[in-house]
């Protein structure tokens, strides 16, 4: 015969098994529709980016083709004047602008690469002949836009389903510096970066690559050049930036200066 | 008399050191000593001493632990120990010529749900803070705070099992000699003289 304190101690024993188990299978059930939703918001990203992938490269591939026909044409051409082939450059500029109205509306540096491509074509179509290498340079300016015009959108379509952590110090020089720690979309540029987190100028440059940008003033702090520097982590120190803030691409836990010359 | 209340609160002082000392050192996340010493002081000098013990030392760790300040989670914490040290108070009455291995079951038993009452208080805590301070619906949050810390508790009730169950009689052993003072000292020596 079991004694009422045994049967006592194993009730409570048997208490805690049962609530312990249950506390568990709550965890277990909460864990399980956390991972689901995560998962669940995951893919969407994924089935968006798939989807916005497919729209690049379409219009990738129906602008590479327009590029490549004009491309042939201006090779294997045996004439003297390029002038005829300039309609179908028009075009070509033309349809760039509409397969990316947005990006060129969100992208100022490519926007102006842009503005100036299309005066300098507006310029020479004002021209009765037009030589072979005057029409090569067009090609090859067109060609660097519309690389760097789908690499960006290709950024982008990553970007919404990326970020990246970097970190920004802005030193004015005297003794005022600030740091922004801040997470970024991946594919995004110094220059983008320091448009969100400061009040900006700058002057366009088209004869500087890559990039064209130059800082003039931060936060109104205008006293010469803003020039950048990224830390390199093997090195251990900063590194004067090598080309244009806009041709720039940020990295994960990248750390960027930017500092004046006088 | 006289003498015993000194011994007693020399005892307990030294206790409450020990248990402050073990709280606030570096040690595995609910994994604690506190638990196992309150319902010693409560076996040894009753509920409502033992009650306060637990309720000091967990007022005291609430503003010195490592994990920072416990803040809304103090008073939850000073009740759940308080309770065990009342506990052992209460078991005092139904240990005597019990078995010592029957004892030991029992203890692992009481320290099992003891814990588990302390961690089911605690995470009461948490729900009423979250609910106070983050606007969280009341039946939500308790949910949350009770599931969120299933694992943790599952590891604090298997540790206070190996430790009340393990520890529990060699210590009550060794914390009843101490107020035995001179008069044990004195037995040892006559013991020690005749040899």
């Amino acid at each position: 015969m079991v004694g009422k304190r045994t049967l006592t101690f194993a009730t409570l024993a048997i208490l805690i098994w049962a609530s312990s188990a249950t506390g568990f299978m709550a965890y277990y059930y909460l864990q399980h529709l956390t991972y689901n939703e995560q998962l669940q918001q995951k893919q969407k990203l994924l089935d968006e980016f798939t989807r916005n992938s497919e729209d690049s490269m379409t219009k990738w591939n129906s602008l590479a083709a327009n590029y490549g026909s004009l491309h042939g044409e201006y090779q294997w051409s045996q004439e003297e004047n390029y002038a005829p082939l300039m309609d179908k450059y028009e075009k070509l500029m033309v349809n760039l602008k509409g397969n990316y109205t947005d990006l060129l509306n969100t992208s100022p540096d490519l926007n102006e690469t842009y503005n100036l491509l299309w005066q300098k074509h507006q310029t020479l179509n004002q021209q009765t002949v037009i030589e072979k290498t005057e029409f090569a340079e067009l090609l090859n300016e067109f060609d660097k836009l519309f690389t760097s015009i789908a690499l960006k959108e290709m950024g982008k379509s990553i970007s919404e389903v990326t970020t990246i952590q970097v970190s920004l110090l802005i030193n004015y020089g005297n003794t005022t510096r600030k740091w922004y720690n801040v997470s970024a979309p991946l594919g995004t540029t110094l220059f983008n970066l320091t448009r969100t987190v400061a009040k900006i100028e700058y002057s366009y440059w088209p004869t500087m690559e890559p990039g064209h940008i130059l800082m003039t003033s931060i936060n109104n702090s205008a006293e010469g050049y803003w020039l950048w520097d990224y830390w390199d982590e093997d090195s251990g120190e900063w590194v004067f930036g090598p080309v244009g803030c806009d041709a720039w691409m940020l990295i994960d836990s990248g750390v960027y200066k930017w500092h004046q010359s006088l | 008399m006289p003498l015993l209340s000194i011994r007693r609160i020399a005892l307990l002082s030294v206790l409450t050191a020990v248990s402050l000392g073990i709280q606030l050192a570096p040690r595995p996340p609910n994994v604690e000593f506190t638990s196992l010493f309150t319902f010693l002081v409560g076996i040894l000098y009753g509920g409502i001493i033992g009650g306060f013990f637990g309720g000091f030392v967990m007022f005291v760790n609430g503003f010195l632990s490592p994990w920072g300040f416990a803040g809304f989670m103090m008073p939850f914490q000073i009740v759940g120990m308080a309770i065990i040290g009342f506990a052992g108070g209460i078991y005092k009455r139904y240990v005597v010529g019990v078995h010592s291995a029957q004892v030991c079951a029992e203890v692992a038993v009481l320290g099992a749900s003891l814990t588990l009452l302390f961690d089911i208080i605690t995470n009461i805590g948490v729900a009423v803070q979250q609910t106070v301070l983050g606007g969280v619906p009341w039946h939500i949050s308790l949910i949350l705070a009770l599931s969120v810390g299933a694992p943790f508790s599952f590891v604090h009730i298997v540790s206070s099992i190996a430790l009340f169950g393990s520890g529990f009689i060699p210590l009550i052993k060794a914390l009843k000699r101490v107020p035995g003072g001179e008069a044990l000292w004195s037995e040892k020596e006559l013991l020690h003289s005749q040899r």
